[in-house]
C-alpha cells in the first residue's frame, strides 16, 4: 500500500532516472524525511519547481546553491512557516503537508544569527522554548544538563546570553533548537561570522550530536568547504529544482574532483 | 556638495517609500485638513439643545431655529445630557407666581462649558427680551379688550337688573290687582253659590211640573179630540134640539177648553223658560270657572316674582364673579409689570474641583497613549528579533502569542489603572460607586488602543514608520475629539464621526461615571460601543498578524 503510494508520487519524479525504482522506494520507505513534487509559487514566480527528495535517518545532509534557486523557500517549508502549493511531505512515512504543527515538533532549527532572548539566561530561553513544545519540566531539566555537557556550558548555565561570545551564543541556539528531542536539526549558515577556530569547535558539537543524539542534520550553506569537511550527502538547487541529490562519494567519483567547491562550479556552468 | 548628496539621497530614499510619504506628508495634510475642518465647522447653532415645558407661559418656545429637541421630561432631558447628546438642557417652570427657567449644562469641561454658556445665555436673553415684550403686549392687549368685554358685560347685566327689578314691581302690582278682583269677584261669588242649590230645585220643580202640565194637557186634548169626535157623531145622528142644544153646550165647552189650552200653551212656552235655566245653570258654572283663572293667576303671578327674584339673584353673582374677574385681570396686569422670568445656570457636576473636571480627559490621554504606544513599541521589538522567527516554527498557535503579548501589554496598562484608581479616590475625590466600571471601561478601551497599537506594528514592519503612524493616530484621536474643538459646538456630522472615536466614547464614559455619577447601568451603552470596537480592533489585530507572518515567510 505504501510502496503503491510511492509509485504513484514517483511517476512524476524527474530524479528516478538515477535509481532504480524499487531501490528508490525502498529508500523512501526508510527515509526520515521526504518532499514529494513540492511546488511554491509567490504571484507569477515558480520559486520551487516539483521538488522531491528524501532524507535518511543520521544523514548530514547540505542544500547548496546560487542565491534564488529556492533554498531560503525550501526552508521555510521545512520549518512550517510557508505551505507549498502542492506537492506532500512525509515524515517517517506519514503525510504531514496540512499537519505543519506535527513536522515542527521534529524539527530543530538553528539559524546565522541569535533567535534566543539576549535578556534571558540560556537555562530560561531553554525552559521557555521547551515549553512552547509542551515538554515536560522534568525532561528539560534533564536534557538541559545533558546538553550543558555536551556543548561545553557547565558554570555559564544562567548567565545571560548577552554576555555569551559569538560562538557560544551559536552554541546556545544548538541547545535551545534540541530541547525537545528533534530527529531533525536545520541549520541555517550555523558558522557565519566565527572564525575558524570557532566554526571547527561548533562542528565538533554539531557531529557529536549527530552521532550520540542520531540526529539527522539539514545544513542550508553558502561555505561549501563545510560541506565537504562535514556532510555525507549533498542536494544541489537550481533554479527551483533538485539538480542533483547524492553522496559527496558518488558526486567525487562522477566529477572526478575532490573538492566540492569545485563541483558545485562545475554544476552551475 | 557632500551636504546635498546626502540630503538628495536621503530625499529621494524617503520619497520612494510610499509609506514614508504617507506618513510625512499625507498624514500631516490629513491632520491639517480634518482640524481645519472642525474648527472651521465651531457654531453656536450646533450646540444641541434639549427644552423641558412645564410652564404655561412657555409651551412652545422657538428660542433655537436649528439643533434643538423638546423633551416631555427633564430626567430624560438630563439623561440625553450626561450621555453627551445634547450640550445643554434648558427647562422652563412654574414656582409659585413666579416662571424659572434653569439652564443644565455638563460642567465636565470648563472653558467649553464656559464659552457655549456665555453665548447661549446671550442667545437665550436676546430672544428672551423680546419674547417678554411681545407677551407684554400681547398681553396688554389682551387685557385691554377683556376688560372692555368685562365692562360691557357687567352694564348689561346691570341693565337686566334693573329691568327685571322693575318688571318684577310691574308683577307685583299686578297681583295685587288680580287679588283685588278675585275679593270683589268672592262678594258676588259666594251669594250667587249660596243660591245655586234653591235654583236647581227650582229648576227640577219647573221641569216637574212642565212634564205634569203637558200630560194633562195631552189628556185633555185626547178628551177634547175624542168629544169632538163624538159630538161629530152625534151631530149626524138624529137628536132633538135640546139634545142638539146639549151638544152644542158641550161643543161650546169643548171648544172653550181647546181655546184654553191654546192660549195656555202660548201663555207657558216652557222651553224658552227651559234654555233661561240652563243659561242660568251655566253662568253658575263659569263663576267657578272666573274663580279658578283668578286663583290660577294669582299662582302664576306668585312664580314669575319668584323665579324674577332667582334671576336678579344669579344677576347680583354674576355682577360679583365679574368684579373678581376684573380685579383678577388689573391685579394680573400689575405682575406682569413688575415680576420678570428668573433663571439659573446648573452644572450636573457635583463637584466644581477643576482637577474632577479634568481627571477624565487626564486618564483618557494617559490610557490611550501608554497602550498605544507600549503596544506598538513592544511588538515591533517582538517582530525585529530574530527570536520572533524561533518562535513561529515551534507548534504553538499564533493566536497564543497574540493573546499572550495582548496580556503583557494589558498587565503594563492595568498597573497605570490601578494608580489613576488610587489617585482618584485618595487625591481627586472621584466616588468610589464608579471604581467597577472604571476598571471594566479602562481594561476594554487598553485593549483596544492595544490591539491598534499591535496592529500597526505588524502591518508596518518598519520600526521608525510604525511609531511614526502610532503617533499619528494618536495625535489623529485628538484632533477628534473635544480636546482641541468642543464637541457640542461642531456641526452634527462631525459630532458623529467623533462619536466614533474610542478616545471619545472612553472620555465621554468617564465623564458620565466620575462626573454626572451615572450608574453602571445608565453607562452601559458607552461600554456596548466599547465592546464592539473591541471585538473589530481583535479582529484587524489577528488579520495584521497573519499578513506579517505571510510575508515573513516570504
Amino acid at each position: 500500500m505504501l510502496y503503491g503510494l510511492f509509485y504513484l508520487e514517483l511517476l512524476h519524479m524527474e530524479f528516478i532516472d538515477y535509481l532504480g525504482v524499487w531501490e528508490l522506494l525502498e529508500k523512501m520507505v526508510e527515509s526520515i524525511l521526504s518532499f514529494y513534487n513540492i511546488k511554491k509559487i509567490f504571484g507569477k514566480n515558480e520559486v520551487l519547481e516539483d521538488v522531491s527528495f528524501y532524507v535518511e535517518e543520521g544523514d548530514i545532509l547540505g542544500f547548496v546553491g546560487k542565491s534564488g534557486s529556492g533554498k531560503s523557500t525550501l526552508l521555510n517549508i521545512l520549518l512550517g512557516i510557508l505551505s507549498p502549493n502542492s506537492g506532500k511531505i512525509y515524515f517517517r512515512n506519514k503525510n504531514v503537508t496540512k499537519k505543519s504543527k506535527e513536522l515542527k515538533k521534529e524539527i530543530g532549527y538553528v539559524s546565522q544569527d541569535n533567535s534566543l532572548f539576549p535578556e534571558l539566561s540560556l537555562e530560561e530561553n531553554s525552559y521557555y522554548f521547551g515549553k512552547l513544545y509542551s515538554v515536560n519540566k522534568k525532561i528539560i531539566k534533564q536534557r538541559f544538563s545533558n546538553f550543558v555537557k555536551l556543548l561545553g556550558f557547565e558554570g555559564f548555565e544562567n548567565f545571560k546570553l548577552s554576555t555569551f561570545s559569538g560562538g557560544m551564543i551559536k552554541r546556545a541556539n544548538i541547545l535551545v533548537s534540541l530541547i525537545h528531542n528533534p530527529k531533525i536539526l536545520i541549520l541555517d549558515e550555523p558558522t557565519v561570522g566565527l572564525d575558524p577556530i570557532l566554526r571547527e569547535e561548533l562542528w565538533h558539537y554539531i557531529r557529536e550530536l549527530n552521532k550520540k543524539e542520531k540526529i539527522t542534520v539539514l545544513l542550508v550553506t553558502h561555505l561549501l568547504g563545510e560541506v565537504d569537511d562535514n556532510c555525507n550527502k549533498v542536494a544541489v538547487l537550481k533554479k527551483g529544482k533538485i539538480f542533483s541529490l547524492a553522496k559527496l562519494n558518488e558526486y567525487r567519483k562522477a566529477y572526478d574532483e575532490d573538492s566540492f567547491s569545485k563541483i558545485f562550479k562545475e554544476i552551475m556552468k | 556638495m557632500k551636504i546635498i548628496s546626502i540630503f538628495v539621497k536621503t530625499l529621494k530614499t524617503i520619497s520612494r517609500n510610499w509609506k514614508y510619504f504617507f506618513a510625512l506628508f499625507l498624514f500631516p495634510l490629513l491632520l491639517i485638513f480634518v482640524a481645519g475642518g472642525i474648527l472651521n465647522s465651531i457654531n453656536v447653532d450646533n450646540v444641541r439643545v434639549g427644552f423641558v415645558f412645564d410652564s404655561p407661559r412657555f409651551q412652545n418656545v422657538d428660542f433655537m431655529e436649528t439643533n434643538y429637541r423638546v423633551y416631555p421630561d427633564l430626567q430624560i432631558c438630563l439623561n440625553q445630557l450626561s450621555s453627551g447628546s445634547l450640550g445643554i438642557c434648558i427647562y422652563f417652570y412654574e414656582d409659585g407666581l413666579e416662571t424659572k427657567i434653569n439652564v443644565y449644562h455638563g460642567g465636565t469641561n470648563k472653558i467649553v462649558e464656559q464659552y457655549a454658556r456665555n453665548i447661549i445665555l446671550e442667545e437665550v436673553s436676546n430672544k428672551q427680551d423680546i419674547l417678554l415684550m411681545e407677551t407684554s403686549e400681547r398681553i396688554e392687549e389682551n387685557l385691554e379688550f377683556y376688560k372692555k368685554l368685562f365692562l360691557d358685560t357687567r352694564t348689561k347685566l346691570m341693565d337686566t337688573k334693573a329691568e327685571l327689578i322693575l318688571e318684577k314691581e310691574n308683577l307685583i302690582e299686578r297681583k295685587q290687582e288680580v287679588e283685588q278682583i278675585r275679593e270683589d269677584y268672592l262678594q258676588i261669588y259666594y251669594p250667587l253659590k249660596e243660591s245655586e242649590v234653591d235654583f236647581l230645585n227650582f229648576k227640577n220643580k219647573v221641569e216637574s211640573n212642565q212634564e205634569d202640565m203637558e200630560d194633562s194637557l195631552s189628556i185633555i186634548k185626547s178628551i177634547s179630540s175624542n168629544m169632538n169626535y163624538y159630538l161629530d157623531n152625534l151631530r149626524e145622528a138624529p137628536l132633538t134640539e135640546s139634545q142638539q142644544g146639549y151638544i152644542n153646550e158641550i161643543e161650546s165647552y169643548v171648544s172653550e177648553v181647546n181655546n184654553f189650552i191654546s192660549l195656555y200653551e202660548e201663555t207657558y212656552n216652557y222651553d224658552e223658560l227651559k234654555n233661561i235655566l240652563d243659561n242660568v245653570e251655566l253662568i253658575y258654572l263659569k263663576l267657578d270657572t272666573i274663580k279658578n283663572v283668578l286663583d290660577n293667576t294669582i299662582v302664576d303671578l306668585e312664580r314669575s316674582i319668584e323665579k324674577m327674584d332667582e334671576i336678579i339673584l344669579s344677576i347680583g353673582f354674576y355682577l360679583k364673579d365679574l368684579e373678581g374677574y376684573m380685579q383678577g385681570l388689573y391685579d394680573f396686569k400689575e405682575e406682569s409689570e413688575y415680576k420678570g422670568i428668573k433663571w439659573q445656570i446648573i452644572s450636573l457636576s457635583s463637584s466644581d474641583n477643576p482637577i474632577l473636571l479634568s481627571f477624565p480627559l487626564l486618564v483618557s490621554i494617559i490610557i490611550m497613549f501608554t497602550s498605544v504606544i507600549l503596544s506598538n513599541m513592544s511588538s515591533s521589538k517582538q517582530i525585529h528579533e530574530k527570536s520572533y522567527f524561533r518562535e513561529m516554527i515551534t507548534p504553538v498557535k499564533k493566536r497564543k502569542f497574540l493573546f499572550s503579548n495582548y496580556l503583557v501589554n494589558l498587565f503594563f496598562v492595568l498597573i497605570q489603572i490601578i494608580v489613576l484608581v488610587f489617585m482618584g479616590l485618595f487625591f481627586i475625590g472621584i466616588p468610589s460607586e464608579s471604581i467597577f466600571s472604571f476598571i471594566l471601561g479602562s481594561l476594554l478601551i487598553s485593549s483596544i488602543f492595544i490591539f491598534i497599537g499591535s496592529s500597526i506594528s505588524y502591518l508596518v514592519r518598519q520600526k521608525s514608520l510604525s511609531s511614526l503612524i502610532s503617533i499619528f493616530v494618536l495625535i489623529f484621536s485628538f484632533v477628534i475629539s473635544s480636546v482641541i474643538a468642543p464637541s457640542i459646538l461642531i456641526n452634527r456630522e462631525l459630532q458623529q464621526i467623533m462619536g466614533l472615536n474610542p478616545f471619545v466614547i472612553f472620555n465621554n464614559f468617564l465623564e458620565a461615571i466620575f462626573i454626572s455619577q451615572l450608574s453602571f447601568e445608565q453607562v452601559s451603552g458607552f461600554l456596548f460601543k466599547m465592546l464592539i470596537f473591541f471585538f473589530i480592533f481583535g479582529i484587524v489585530l489577528i488579520y495584521s498578524r497573519i499578513r506579517h507572518d505571510k510575508k515573513i515567510g516570504a
